[in-house]
């Protein structure tokens, strides 16, 4: 861009600003003489041996354009038309004196007014203004010069040369810091831009960290659920065969002891049938001793009791195992068509723990159609929201110790399958509505929650399932969140991004 | 008829406390036990037994392995699993060889009631040859072409709709998906009347593995082309006799209705499979009508179908002789089964069988 810029060229044009016509006149007398000047300075060359500036080299060329002005506010138009005219002039020879017009100082200030760069040369014959009257007048010293009338011609000539010549120099010399000015803005805007484009560039970087870091860690909790699912296959394994003969123990002894107590309350009617008829003994009164020691009556009332607690603790731990098996089953990995009541019940099951001491159940599950889906992620869907609304009906219950009710149903709707989780816990303060799907937010103390919860849901149930999870609360009252997903089961992601 | 029953389990407890309950509740059956695969084999060389209930994993010889050495050396006997828990690959080589999958812990009652319908179905009169016949087999024939049709659409990860659509015409398919759900074989058992309702229960993932699978669904063989046992013939008049009963049956029982009808002449294929087997098996060809209904029936029980649908297509020749709670589905399986002989003509039930009232179903 710079190139563009034309390099200043010589500037030889002078105004003579003078009230005098004679001076006007010695003026173009000596600066036509311009040939002797260029022998002068040929001589000088030759006495001194040194070699002159090109542009002084040149200045056997130079030819000077001299306009005349009369009086100061002449001069001032004639600079005014020369800058208009991008024909300015390089130098002034201003008489001091121009009655009745303005006089030469105030003429200058005036014409520098207009061009500042111009090299004015104040002529004078008298001492009217002190150097300092000047400097304080004109407010500059640069581009100054005072010729004390009468001068001598050479001194109008070295003047003429010597300033024209200045002033290309500093306009070459304005030309050079302009350009540098311009290259260093250049340079500093590419370094900003740079800058801008690397500040850009961390931030992108640091959002692939953080992203990096987030697939890690869904990496990191896929295969550690993996493995949850695998133990619990094994763990089912190795609870199931207990089960099993700890369930026909149980089966066992539920008929053992109806004959155990029909036996003994036969023995003990046969006793207390005899015993009239035989004569007091030791051995009868030990038998009867035996059979208060030993509280007969409590012990055969409680003992169908017994056993039927036992059969419900092995029912209630199979149910449990069924309820891990089917939420953390390692051998499916794949979408497919399920009764969404099962995860649910599952998840209910499993989550029993959290309500149960502080909520009552409320239960309806609709008969709904089989839905497409991932039946092991949308249990943990539910998990998630149910042990949510217990935790939220935990913390009521421990203030004011009143039970809760964790309300479950799952219904159809249009195409649409809906399953609401309802809780009356405290309900979720309006300044944390925004947040609680984000990532590792929670409220809760450190061992009882990652913050992950719900914002696995809402990315189970929205990005791989195409269905909405939406929440309404109300401080005080609870909470209920309802998960709806399409019955016809997420579209192909490409007809997804079609739409 | 007492039952012998041979269980096989490494966990002593676990045959203490069986042996303890089966004595207790005074339970008509012939209990023998064995802490491996290795004293079963010794145990059934030397002592008849009509079935064999083993755990699948062992230390030894695992369940699997057990039951294919007694499949090829006692045919006849009945194979079952007592498992707490196995993998999808496990279940899916234990249908090739077991009949029925009980879960653990399984409680006394359903063990009764599976004990006692493998005693009950010993006495519906089929045949000794049959009998081996229908328990050697881990699945029956389809059409070639219906074969050919679940292939390509398991190869192309069909739809369950799309699948089940070809299930539910096809009377092997229809066995074979009811018996996988009708005990815990993949999960829970579940009382499902219906090829489309054992899919959805499997799941696409465990029904596509099942589907392609040699023992879960096989082609016909084109020797096994007799007279009155061809196979296209014979899905294509059972269907259409299926569709009758579902028109005829009332809502509630529709669906079973539709699947005992189309699965009435099962018994056909287990002779048509017999013969195709030739070899060792002395079956008669000229089966009666009764006898085929009957090894149907013993087939559907042997597997462990619903109790309903095995006496439905046992009593499809004589209703009346049904128990009680099933002649409703047994009699409609009777009307229908004549429609399906003319797809030209239009047959419907002159009136409703048993008493029972067709209503449009919503």
């Amino acid at each position: 861009m710079a190139a563009l810029i034309e390099t200043p060229a010589p500037n030889y044009r002078i105004l003579v600003v003078d009230d005098n016509e004679d001076i006007h006149s010695d003026f173009r007398r000596i600066l036509a003489a311009r040939r002797d000047v260029s022998d002068l300075d040929a001589l000088e060359q030759i006495l001194t041996g040194a070699a002159k500036s090109p542009a002084a080299a040149g200045a056997a060329d130079i030819v000077f354009t001299l306009d005349s002005a009369f009086q100061g506010s002449e001069a001032i138009e004639l600079v005014k038309r020369a800058q208009g005219e991008h024909k300015p002039y390089a130098l002034a020879f201003v008489d001091v004196r121009m009655p009745p017009g303005l006089d030469g100082i105030e003429t200058v200030a005036r014409i520098w007014a207009e061009a500042p760069h111009l090299e004015i040369v104040l002529c004078t014959a008298y001492s009217d203004y002190s150097w300092h009257d000047i400097l304080e007048r004109l407010g500059r010293r640069d581009g100054l010069v005072i010729l004390k009338k009468p001068f001598e011609n050479i001194e109008v000539v070295q003047l003429a040369n010597a300033l024209t010549e200045k002033w290309l120099l500093k306009r070459r010399w304005e030309q050079r810091v302009d350009d540098l000015e311009r290259a260093v803005q250049e340079r500093t805007r590419s370094l900003g831009e740079a800058n801008l484009r690397l500040r850009d560039e961390m931030v992108e970087r640091q959002r692939m960290i953080a992203e990096r870091e987030r697939i890690d860690r869904e990496l990191e909790r896929a295969l550690k659920l993996e493995a949850v699912g695998r133990l619990a296959a094994g763990v089912a394994h190795e609870i199931n065969t207990p089960t099993q003969y700890i369930g026909s123990a149980v089966e066992f002894l539920e008929t053992a002891i109806k004959q155990v107590e029909r036996g003994t309350r036969a023995l003990s009617a046969f006793l207390e049938s005899v015993a009239p008829r035989l004569p007091a003994d030791a051995a009868l009164s030990a038998v009867r001793e035996t059979l208060a020691e030993v509280d007969l009556d409590y012990v055969l009332g409680e003992m169908p009791a017994a056993v039927e607690d036992a059969r419900t603790g092995v029912e209630r731990v199979s149910g449990i195992v069924r309820s891990m098996r089917e939420l953390a089953y390692p051998g499916r990995v794949v979408k497919e068509r399920v009764d969404l009541n099962r995860p649910l019940r599952a998840a209910l099951d499993i989550a029993r723990v959290e309500y149960k001491y502080c909520a009552d159940l409320d239960v309806e599950l609709g008969d709904i159609p089989v839905v497409e889906c991932d039946v092991t992620e949308m249990g943990q869907v539910f998990l998630n929201l149910i042990v949510n609304a217990s935790h939220a009906m935990q913390s009521v219950h421990a203030s004011t110790g009143r039970r809760g009710r964790l309300q479950v149903r799952s219904r159809a709707d249009g195409d649409h399958l809906v399953v609401d989780i309802s809780d009356t816990g405290g309900g979720i303060p309006e300044g944390i509505r925004e947040r609680i799907f984000d990532s590792f937010f929670t409220t809760k103390p450190f061992s009882q929650g990652t913050g992950q919860g719900l914002a696995i849901a809402r990315r189970i149930v929205v990005e791989k399932h195409a269905g909405t999870l939406t929440l309404e609360t109300e401080v005080g009252k609870g909470t209920v969140f309802h998960v709806r997903i399409p019955i016809a089961g997420a579209p192909p992601v490409e007809a997804r991004a079609a739409s | 008829m007492s039952l012998r029953v041979l269980f096989v389990d490494d966990e002593p407890n676990v045959l203490r406390s069986l042996a303890r309950m089966i004595r207790i509740q005074r339970l008509a059956w012939e209990p023998g036990f064995a802490p491996s695969g290795e004293e079963a084999l010794a145990q059934l060389e030397t002592q008849t037994y009509d079935a064999v209930i083993t755990d699948l994993t062992m230390c030894e010889m695992d369940g699997i392995t057990l039951l294919a050495e007694v499949r090829a050396r006692w045919p006849q006997v009945s194979r079952a699993v007592l498992s707490g828990q196995c993998t999808v690959a496990q279940s899916l080589r234990a249908a090739e060889v077991a009949h029925q999958f009980l879960a653990k812990p399984c409680d006394g009652a359903l063990l009764r009631r599976t004990v006692e319908r493998l005693s009950w179905i010993r006495t519906l009169g089929v045949s000794p040859a049959l009998e081996r016949a229908a328990a050697g087999l881990s699945c029956l024939p389809s059409p070639q072409g219906i074969h050919a049709g679940v292939q390509s659409a398991v190869a192309a990860a069909a739809s369950l709709d799309d699948v089940g659509q070809l299930a539910d015409a096809d009377v092997a398919l229809t066995a074979k998906l009811v018996q996988l759900v009708s005990t815990s074989f993949f999960t829970l058992a579940a009382p499902v009347g219906s090829a489309r309702g054992a899919l959805e229960v499997l799941g696409s993932h465990v029904a596509h593995l099942v589907l392609a699978s040699p023992d879960g669904v096989r082609p016909a063989e084109e020797r096994t082309a007799r007279p009155g046992l061809e196979l296209d013939h014979l899905c294509a008049r059972s269907g259409r006799a299926a569709r009758m009963a579902r028109q005829s049956a009332p809502c509630e029982l529709a669906d079973r209705a539709y699947t005992a009808t189309l699965l009435h002449d099962v018994g056909r294929l287990v002779l048509a499979s017999a013969l195709a087997a030739g070899g060792g098996v002395d079956v008669d060809p000229t089966a009666h009508a009764t006898d085929l209904a009957a090894v149907g029936g013993y087939l559907l029980g042997l597997w462990g179908l619903p109790d309903d649908i095995v006496a439905a297509v046992t009593y499809q020749g004589a209703p009346d002789a049904a128990p009680v709670e099933h002649r409703a589905l047994a009699a409609l399986v009777h009307a229908a089964r004549a429609c399906g002989q003319e797809p030209t003509q239009a047959c419907q039930p002159t009136s409703s069988p048993a008493g029972v009232k067709p209503q449009p179903c919503s």
